[in-house]
């Protein structure tokens, strides 16, 4: 099945703030094939067979699936932390990150789990992340690092180490380590699934309103297994198939933020998307 | 004073009253009272004997300590990054790491001769390395494979993680492995010095036991214990400092 066969109009919403692409994508995913295992011997996996995929500037793309089909991967592709079998293009703002590696110096990660060095504070772990990709000058380093340990609420922990402070904090500080690169396109793989729900949907709200503070929107890609997660925060739901990986449903969201998941039309379009899910693979997922 | 210290210093009374009792028991020619071997202790002070074995023994141990340190940092590094050298030199590690120490020492002395410091220094350094290798490759291998990714979607430098991934995940199980190598360094010089050596701690407790100077050979025992106790709490201090992290 391909990308995009369905459209906000479908869901019959009113227009939101979804931003209208104008630009080149800014992650673009062709015809890719991820195999594991020996090549054709019993134990080869197959993961995405021509796989397509195409991301626009400033859109926050949630991808939804199956436990264990491949959601992870598609963000280790993008990032270049995995090379695909095949591919005829595997692109950042237009171009290869096989032909151009730096090229994924544009995006930053957020992982399941904070991933944050122990032994460094806060400050040091952001600091990681912007020595490490090397996008920012180092004389906005300081400014940087304020602006966003406040934005996040943490300015009075960036001396704490990480077992000082909460999941929640953690996980924020692990945000800040990737926004501090003010990268175009953030890749987000269920960032918020290991906290309680008070405080997975207090980070929601605040990465909503992180994304909205600036000018030229961030690109995020979003892995999730929670459709409501999904549809609290995505301008577009893209639901995957189990292995081999297909998009089976592909969707725009119209829904205007803040989004009230007891609404009902936010009510409406979850069920449907349940619904989808459901006959898609065959069970439901991601009840919140 | 705190908690711990007040549980050590009964753990000590507890030891020399138990002493005392033995030594009652025993009787004074077998087994001298706490009292008479801090005389004999203090005799070594005033004699000038302390310092000149204490410190041949000392630096003996610290050299070989810091070889078998840096031999076996640079083993279990490279067994860990390459199972072909893992492979390759998995039967001769396990040969020293195996081999009872005294064969070690009695092998090492026959081969380089009594009564050199640099052979006392290479046999402790053979047998205390295994013991530093096993535990750098364990830990090389158990890196946090998710960190390792972290690092490598920051497009960390290859200086970055080894400065700011393997150092410090290597550091607190390096100070374990560093107290064990410590005390295996003592052991083993103290073992070349009984069987091989014209001076040292291990010279004088094998010349005090060949005379039956029992309170000088006891007072002896102190002064190595003493100082044993004393490095462990340095290397708890350097612990406390660098992970404080935990």
């Amino acid at each position: 099945m391909s990308p995009n066969n369905t459209t906000g109009d479908e869901v019959g919403l009113q227009a939101g703030p979804t931003t209208v692409p104008t630009r080149t994508p800014d992650v673009e995913l062709e015809n890719v094939t991820l195999k594991f295992g020996n090549p054709g011997g019993a134990e080869e996996s197959t993961i995405y067979e021509g796989m397509n995929l195409t991301v626009e500037r400033g859109s926050f793309t949630a991808i939804i699936g199956p436990s264990g089909c491949g959601k992870s991967t598609l963000l280790n592709l993008v990032d270049g932390l995995l090379a695909p079998t095949h591919a005829d293009g595997i692109r950042v703002m237009g171009t290869d990150i096989r032909s151009d590696p730096d090229q994924t110096r544009h995006l930053a990660y957020v992982f399941q789990d904070a991933r944050l060095l122990p032994w460094k504070t806060l400050r040091q772990n952001a600091l990681f992340g912007l020595r490490g990709l090397s996008v920012q000058k180092r004389d906005r380093w300081d400014g940087l690092l304020e602006k966003y340990f406040r934005m996040t609420g943490l300015e009075k922990y960036v001396d704490h180490y990480p077992s000082q402070v909460s999941g929640g904090m953690q996980q924020r500080a692990a945000i800040v380590r990737a926004w501090v690169n003010e990268p175009r396109v953030m890749l987000m793989d269920e960032p918020f699934s290991h906290l309680d729900e008070i405080s997975a949907g207090d980070l929601r709200s605040e990465l909503i309103q992180l994304l909205n503070m600036e000018e030229d929107r961030r690109t995020v890609l979003f892995v999730t297994h929670d459709i409501n997660e999904a549809l609290q925060l995505g301008t577009r739901v893209v639901m995957l198939s189990q292995k081999p990986v297909e998009i089976v449903h592909d969707e725009t969201v119209d829904l205007a933020y803040p989004r009230r998941p007891d609404s009902t039309e936010f009510f409406e379009v979850e069920r449907r998307l349940r619904r989808i899910f459901a006959e898609k693979n065959g069970r439901t997922v991601g009840q919140s | 004073m705190s908690k711990n210290w007040v549980f050590q210093a009964l753990s000590l009374v507890t030891v020399t009253l138990l002493w005392m009792a033995a030594s009652l028991m025993l009787g004074e020619g077998t087994l001298p009272t706490p009292l008479a071997t801090a005389r004999a202790v203090v005799e070594h002070f005033r004699n000038g004997e302390v310092l000149p074995a204490l410190g041949g023994s000392l630096f003996r141990t610290l050299a070989s300590f810091a070889v078998a340190m840096i031999a076996g940092l640079a083993f279990g590094i490279s067994a860990a990054r390459s199972q072909t050298f893992r492979q390759y030199t998995q039967g001769a590690f396990n040969l020293l790491l195996f081999a009872p120490t005294l064969v070690i020492v009695f092998i090492g002395l026959l081969a380089m001769g009594l009564g050199s410091s640099v052979a006392v220094i290479l046999i402790s350094s053979l047998a205390t390395f295994p013991i530093v290798g096993t535990y750098v490759r364990d830990v090389m291998q158990d890196v946090d494979r998710g960190l390792m990714l972290m690092a490598q979607s920051f497009r960390s430098t290859t200086r970055q993680r080894v400065a700011d991934i393997y150092l410090p995940y290597l550091v607190p199980p390096m100070l374990a492995c560093g107290r064990v190598a410590l005390n295996s360094s003592w052991k083993v010089v103290l073992l070349c010095e009984v069987f091989g050596f014209p001076g040292g701690l291990g010279y004088e407790i094998r010349n005090n036991f060949a005379s039956y100077n029992i309170p000088s050979l006891l007072a002896w025992v102190v002064i190595l214990v003493a100082v044993l106790l004393m490095s462990e709490q340095l290397i708890r201090l350097i612990e406390r400092s660098v992970v404080r992290w935990k």
